[in-house]
């Protein structure tokens, strides 16, 4: 048995004979870090010697360049990673080499140890060599802080962990394969498989299921972080750039790590030494690796030709013949004879039945997703979403750092115990579906998410298509309860020192409100008062006189607006608008005591022309040209004048009760203001003058 | 000394080693002899280390071999493709081979190299397929190990340095516990050198005997006996393996010692009568055709 001096000389020498790969990896770190960092640094510098750029953006760059968030040295540390896997263990392809080194009396253990840690020091040495480089030029650069420094060494920790879930993924795949091609497509598919088959699920479910809610991107990537290590690398790579905290994410790295290397290390020590050259080095996976292939990516085949052609036969068609091409092509790279590409007939029959079983479970709908509604006594809380009515607003964190998607968020603030009105919506819904076949649009549908909350914190989300006069019901009974009014409204549950900065829109057009703190409290006190007493009646059929606007700040961890310092340029705003009625008369008495009118008309004697263009069907010729008509006499000005409305300031489903066209009013002053005006008030010499034109 | 208990080895549907049972003991050149595909690469990997048996148990001074350093450390496998890294030279191998076998021996390394006119400095994968190979036989010699396994070895080396390596073999043997075993097609490269051979065929052990016993138990004479019922007699008393008349020729192969044969020969009152030399190539087609193989048709 080799003693512990001689493994490590076993090692050195191991290294000497693949001395091109530490000299790759070092010339590709050397480029990527050093030189990149100096070629970023040399045009800022310059520019800040000449007055064009502070020093602080240089160092917020710089900290940006050597800390997280730098997918450039992700990409380099993956490459590296891949190529020391097969570089290292590739000589298990070779009969020449596996006879000679499991021929030595060196245990395949210790074999294995020299070859994996040869793979990390060749990648740790120079990437910590260049790091430091890195660091050094900053500190001439007089960029570098403590702060920095610090960052930069935690970045290059989570580069070699990066290295590491990579490295073994690697090695895993040339474990498995006993040719250098297979290998690289294993390692492809092991990078890849998870992802491919999350997205394919969602694929699937986007395709089939009519009621489906996506529930955002982050909880997808979150998923896909589990199963694939690249990705887990990216998103933990992306969450530490915003600022977040992720140990979970971290934890698991190393968990991955740890749980690679006890398998790579285990399948090395039983790999037998005459898979040398064959395709798949353990003969017993063939099949299940086959199945496990041909399925999802027959799937997705059928999924690609669905997209690309109208009827549904050609996503069966596309399974069929995707699940025979691929089952033809893995049976090819597994014994590279043309003659074998039909072995194992019944395997593929196996995969291909499987994948259409599976397409039919979600394209007939097997599973009764569409049509599920929890029972009531299983339901906790509820809660309902339209756009129109809800997408004015920012819910709950929806906009701050890292807060995800804005609709879950939105339907996790506006949830009710007394559900029972939004429990006959999405019955509403359901039934609505059964009976058309189909979800889709048409005269007064409209279209709402829905959030059922059950026992045990399980949350269940569909979207439905529904009356309008259904809808309208609905709210009109959650807006009985105040406690759901101020859940709707999110101005009333956030305090008055977030609000940044007010605007005012009106008929007469747009402005900055510039209040003292004092007036600022007062207003807000008043038209809070005032917000939380309206009906939906209101909020539908009442035109505002105009609305109010407040921004925020995103809020964040303290991490997190640093990186968003750092990363991004600084802190996002979010601005709200909020409809003020004829019967806020208390807001509109503030705002005309601080000198901002809002229940001014147009003055007719400031108007030059308007012109009103209409977009109803109607109104619209044959070449797509709509009906329009330009108003100068001071006669009609003055009697269209009082009714126009300002479009911006109308809560969007009271939309609904305005005309549908665009009325332009220049001012002689040289403004020009975009108003509305609503269906019943428009006068008749405006239809008569629109039909001339459209004749 | 090397026990091969019951071993079998397959590769898929292929059946390389079947049931293979023998023994080789310490101090002999024991030759390994079969066809192409008889299996005796196979079994020298698994002789090795490198290949594990699918059932029975290959063992090295009583300790199985496969996965065990320590059996390992006794052993030097030549593949009959030696693997040297790339850009390496003689030197750098010995440097190798010196830190996986601590007892390998560079002076000796170093003379031989010399002795045999190979440029220790000058990289490996310029040498000829013959010069590879005194590389990889020296490299073998100089490791020290107690047992040395040759997988056509003597193949693409000149006959000056096949007899070389030969009478290096010899002075090793005379000089320290030394087992080599030489795998071959070919009976006439191994019959000057091997004391032991074993015949391989189709995966099973046909035969595994002593050279000189099989050589002193088997003669060939050529008679002339003019009384032809003298003739039936004798080819009856005899233990015959083989006999052919040309004319009045008579030449038998038999089973017995020399001495035994011509007593008998003699009492027929030939004519005329010899002993000729057998060939190991004779040797074994007796034996096997006796054992129902037609082992004109595989060993060539």
């Amino acid at each position: 048995m080799t003693s512990k001096i001689s493994f490590f000389k076993l090692m050195k020498v191991e290294g000497r004979y693949k001395s091109w790969l530490p000299a790759l990896i070092c010339l590709v770190l050397f480029i990527s870090l050093p030189v990149a960092c100096l070629l970023k640094l040399d045009g800022m510098m310059s520019s800040v010697k000449e007055g064009y750029l502070e020093l602080e953006t240089v160092r917020k760059s710089f900290q940006a360049f050597v800390g997280f968030g730098n997918l450039g040295r992700i990409i380099v540390t993956a490459g590296c990673a891949v190529v020391s896997a097969f570089a290292c263990f590739s000589y298990m392809n070779s009969k020449q080499k596996v006879d000679f080194y499991h021929s030595l009396p060196v245990n395949r253990q210790k074999l294995f140890l020299a070859e994996f840690l040869n793979g990390l020091f060749f990648y740790v040495v120079p990437c910590f060599v260049c790091t430091v480089i890195c660091i050094i030029i900053g500190a001439i650069n007089s960029l570098l802080t403590g702060q920095i420094f610090l960052i930069a060494m935690e970045a290059f920790l989570m580069q070699v962990l990066y290295y590491l879930v990579l490295y073994l993924t690697g090695i895993l795949a040339a474990v498995l394969t006993g040719k250098i091609i297979v290998g690289i497509l294993a390692a492809a598919t092991f990078m890849c498989y998870g992802p491919m088959v999350v997205f394919l699920i969602v694929g699937l479910a986007e395709m089939s299921f009519h009621t489906l809610m996506s529930v955002g991107s982050e909880v997808t990537y979150d998923i896909m972080s589990y199963l694939s290590p690249v990705f887990l690398c990216l998103i933990t790579e992306a969450k530490l750039a915003g600022g977040e905290t992720s140990f979970f994410c971290i934890g698991w790295i190393i968990l991955m790590i740890a749980l690679l290397f006890l398998l790579c290390f285990w399948l090395y020590c039983r790999r037998a030494s005459e898979a040398a050259g064959h395709s798949i080095a353990f003969p017993k996976i063939e099949k299940p690796l086959k199945f496990l292939l041909v399925v999802p990516c027959s799937l997705t085949a059928g999924l690609l030709l669905k997209m690309m052609s109208y009827g549904s036969i050609w996503f069966f068609v596309g399974i069929i013949f995707g699940g025979i091409i691929l089952s033809a092509l893995i049976e090819f790279i597994y014994h590279l004879d043309i003659r074998e590409i039909f072995a194992h007939k019944i395997l593929m029959a196996a995969a291909v039945l499987t994948s259409l079983l599976v397409a039919c479970g979600f394209y007939f709908d097997w599973i009764g997703y569409d049509s599920y509604i929890p029972d009531e006594d299983e339901i906790v809380s509820m809660s309902v979403y339209n756009s129109s009515i809800n997408g004015n607003f920012y819910y709950g964190d929806s906009y701050d750092i890292g807060s995800g998607n804005t609709d879950i968020r939105a339907l996790q603030s506006l949830s009710v115990t007394n559900f029972e009105p939004v429990y006959e919506l999405a019955q509403e819904g359901i039934a609505r579906l059964k009976e058309s076949g189909s979800a889709y649009y048409e005269g007064d549908t409209r279209f709402v998410s829905v959030r059922y909350e059950l026992a045990g914190e399980k949350e269940v989300y569909r979207n439905y298509y529904v009356s309008l006069e259904a809808l309208n019901h609905t709210m009109d009974e959650l807006f009985k309860d105040v406690s759901f009014r101020s859940k709707f409204f999110p101005l009333l549950g956030r305090d008055n020192s977030e609000v940044r900065y007010l605007n005012l829109s009106s008929v007469t057009g747009y402005t900055d409100l510039e209040l003292t703190s004092k007036q600022k409290e007062e207003l807000l006190r008043t038209y809070k008062e005032e917000l939380e007493g309206v009906t939906f009646e209101t909020l539908r059929t009442e035109p505002a006189l105009g609305s109010i606007g407040f921004t925020y700040e995103s809020r964040g961890t303290q991490l997190q607006m640093a990186a968003a310092e750092t990363y991004y340029g600084g802190i996002s705003q979010f601005s709200e608008n909020y409809p003020v009625y004829e019967s806020f008369t208390g807001t509109v008495a503030l705002l005309k005591e601080y000198g901002y009118p809002v229940d001014e008309q147009l003055n007719a004697s400031d108007i030059e022309s308007v012109t009103i263009s209409c977009y109803d069907p109607e109104f619209i010729r044959s070449d797509g040209m709509r009906a329009e008509c330009v108003l100068t006499s001071e006669d009609e000005i003055s009697q269209i004048a009082p009714l126009l409305r300002d479009n911006m300031s109308q809560f969007p489903v009271a939309s609904n009760s305005f005309a549908n066209m665009d009325i332009m009013v220049y001012m002689k002053n040289g403004n020009t203001l975009s108003l509305g005006i609503k269906s019943e008030d428009v006068p008749e010499f405006v239809i008569k003058a629109l039909e001339k034109e459209f004749r | 000394m090397i026990e091969i208990n019951g071993v079998n080895k397959s590769f898929g549907d292929i059946k390389a080693l079947d049931n293979i049972v023998a023994t080789i003991e310490e101090g002999s050149i024991f030759g390994l002899v079969g066809t192409n595909g008889a299996g005796k690469s196979t079994l020298l990997r698994v002789l090795s280390g490198v290949l594990k048996p699918d059932t029975g148990m290959a063992m090295v001074d009583g300790e199985d071999v496969y996965e065990n350093a320590a059996a390992k450390s006794r052993i030097c496998f030549l593949s009959d493709t030696a693997y040297f890294f790339p850009n390496a030279t003689a030197r750098n191998m010995a440097d190798y081979y010196a830190i996986v076998y601590p007892d390998f021996n560079k002076e000796r390394f170093d003379e031989l190299v010399g002795k045999f006119g190979l440029d220790p400095k000058r990289k490996i994968n310029t040498f000829s397929k013959g010069m590879k190979k005194q590389v990889s036989v020296l490299l073998g010699i100089c490791a020290q190990t107690r047992y040395l396994f040759c997988d056509e070895t003597f193949d693409g080396l000149d006959p000056v340095m096949r007899q070389a390596v030969k009478s290096l073999f010899a002075v090793e043997l005379l000089n320290r516990n030394f087992t080599p075993v030489i795998a071959s097609h070919s009976l006439r490269e191994l019959e000057d050198i091997c004391d032991h051979v074993g015949l391989l065929h189709k995966g099973g052990i046909l035969l595994s005997k002593d050279l000189e016993d099989m050589k002193f138990h088997i003669h060939k004479v050529q008679c002339v006996i003019r009384n032809p019922v003298f003739e039936e007699e004798l080819l009856k008393e005899l233990d015959v393996l083989q006999h052919e008349k040309r004319g009045s020729l008579l030449t038998i192969v038999a089973r017995g010692t020399k001495q035994e044969i011509l007593m008998s020969v003699e009492q027929k009152e030939p004519l005329f009568y010899e002993v000729l030399p057998l060939t190991l190539e004779e040797i074994f087609i007796s034996e096997t055709e006796v054992a129902g193989y037609d082992i004109k048709n595989i060993i060539f």
